[in-house]
């Protein structure tokens, strides 16, 4: 079953040995009248972790879905290491709000989605690192929600993204589960040294995870914070509760 | 007061408990009980409906003269020839229709149109087409299949979860990949609804197509014993239809079991 390989052996790093440069110049894109990223220009370095924060219907999803090659931007580029995006790049990979698991493969053969030589292994090793390897061979209507967020988790990993893209993948959890998740991405992230972006309602989220906190408003970046906090990070400090109010402040005022 | 009301109860589990598996089967069986003596007792003409044990006993020399396995024979391979046909024919067109949109914009308006026409109206213009032999019952059996299982397939398709399509896009999934690991998965358990009616209809067809004229197969047997008055024969015939379309039933279902395993339904039945 392990065709030969050991968990063990499993790197988290990215394909190509670091995380993906982002480099976004004057993006544009509109649905119908309603202007949604406006002129925008964004560059994040490869191994960060970035959060998105901003009210619904501020342009964060689809932001995450040009880097992840989902959609087109109407003007401007939107380059990953240097190449425009030209289809769905292979280096990036995305978790939904919703796990997106196939109901009729079991836990290892949604991890393995994408096949390939000694995927049964890779996506073994993939579950152990999210703690779920005792769970490969049954089918995921068993799991809880948090599960299966791991499990979707474990999918993105077997890619070894050099980006990986987070479209508020824990914002149906519930706020233990959440908690752990997040201490679960943080960790394999520094291991793995991938970049990270990560879309969210949750200011307390993004101060806890990320390196820098952009909030988009009107199809712009409107504040854009360096957080400059040591990890891993204590849940409750000063400077996180000054922070996440000044954030607020920016979202909703 | 308390007792006389909870006497009852206790009574009735018991009760349950013995008759519960032979309940289903009392009214068949009383049924059956009173047929056959209201024509042992000559209330009921012999032509007009033979006793269950005449009818038994009919049942019984056609197998033994192997008249009967012949018959049913080639009733199945007509029936499961025609299904084959307007299954497959279903699931092609129903797939095609279902993944691109030019194909459906060409014709499933056609299709539709076409579905509103019961197949068996047509038969005086299939057997001016193919004549009175195979090829004609091949056709209504076909034709009357075609139309469950294509809507079943084209619905199936379309209604696959969107968010999974776009997963695979994600993970770069091949079009081959796409369509047997998230397309055809997603969309079987309305496909298998398809064939269980398909199946009920290839039945139905295929009776009324083999009265058309055959020279065997189980509605050749009933009409030509309908000729000699053969009442208890004709009745064999019509409980052999009734068994095949059984048959049929739990092959189907047992299909089901084994595709949609996954189901969340079915997650109990998979343990055992």
């Amino acid at each position: 079953m392990l065709d030969g390989m050991t968990a063990g052996a499993f790197s988290l790093a990215p394909a190509n040995g670091t995380g993906t440069r982002v480099r976004l110049r004057g993006v544009g894109r509109a649905f119908g009248s309603r202007v949604v990223l406006d002129d925008l220009d964004l560059s994040i370095a490869p191994g960060s972790f970035v959060s998105v924060v901003g009210r619904s219907g501020e342009g964060k999803s689809t932001l995450l879905r040009l880097l992840a090659g989902l959609d087109a931007p109407d003007a401007g580029s939107v380059d990953l290491d240097g190449r425009p995006v030209a289809g769905i790049p292979a280096a990036v990979t995305i978790m939904f709000q919703d796990a997106r698991l196939l109901p009729w493969q079991t836990v290892l053969g949604n991890v393995g989605i994408a096949r390939g030589p000694l995927w049964r292994a890779q996506a073994l090793a993939a579950l152990d690192a999210v703690g779920l390897a005792e769970r490969a061979g049954e089918w995921p209507a068993v799991l809880s929600g948090g599960q299966k967020q791991r499990v979707a988790l474990a999918r993105a990993l077997v890619r070894h993204p050099g980006l990986l893209l987070l479209d508020e993948p824990l914002g149906a959890l519930d706020a233990l589960t959440r908690t752990e998740m997040q201490r679960l991405i943080e960790r394999i992230w520094r291991d793995a040294g991938f970049t990270a972006v990560l879309v969210t309602h949750d200011v307390a989220e993004a101060v806890a995870l990320s390196d820098r906190i952009l909030v988009l408003r009107g199809g712009k970046v409107s504040l854009d914070v360096a957080v400059d906090l040591p990890r891993p990070r204590p849940r409750v400090s000063a400077e996180a509760a000054a922070l996440q109010a000044s954030i607020l402040d920016a979202l909703l005022g | 007061m308390s007792l006389s009301l909870s006497a009852p109860a206790i009574v009735w589990p018991r009760l349950k408990m013995n008759l519960r598996p032979a309940l289903p089967w009392l009214v068949p069986a009383l049924t059956i009980l009173l047929w056959q003596v209201a024509c042992d007792q000559g209330w009921i003409s012999r032509r007009t409906l033979p006793s269950p044990l005449a009818i038994a006993r009919a049942a019984w020399a056609l197998t033994l003269s192997g008249e009967l396995l012949h018959h049913a024979a080639i009733s199945c391979e007509r029936a499961f020839a025609g299904f084959a046909i307007g299954g497959g024919l279903g699931l092609l067109f129903g797939m095609l229709n279902g993944m691109s949109a030019l194909a459906s914009r060409l014709l499933d308006t056609t299709l539709q149109m076409l579905r509103n026409i019961p197949h068996l109206a047509i038969i005086p213009m299939v057997i001016l087409w193919f004549g009175i032999g195979e090829p004609a019952k091949l056709f209504l059996v076909a034709v009357g299949v075609f139309f469950p299982i294509y809507l079943n397939t084209y619905h199936g398709v379309r209604l696959v979860d969107a968010g999974l399509i776009e997963m695979g896009r994600v993970y770069r999934l091949s079009p081959a990949a796409m369509f047997w690991r998230i397309i055809l998965p997603g969309a079987m358990p309305s496909i298998l609804l398809g064939v269980r009616y398909g199946l009920g209809i290839m039945w139905l067809t295929l009776i009324v197509a083999e009265t058309i004229s055959a020279n065997a197969g189980i509605g050749y047997m009933t009409m030509n014993a309908r000729e000699f008055l053969q009442t208890d024969v004709v009745l064999v015939g019509v409980l052999v239809y009734a068994l095949l379309g059984k048959l049929a039933d739990v092959m189907a279902r047992a299909l089901e079991r084994w595709c949609i395993s996954w189901h969340p339904n079915f997650a109990a039945g998979a343990e055992h």
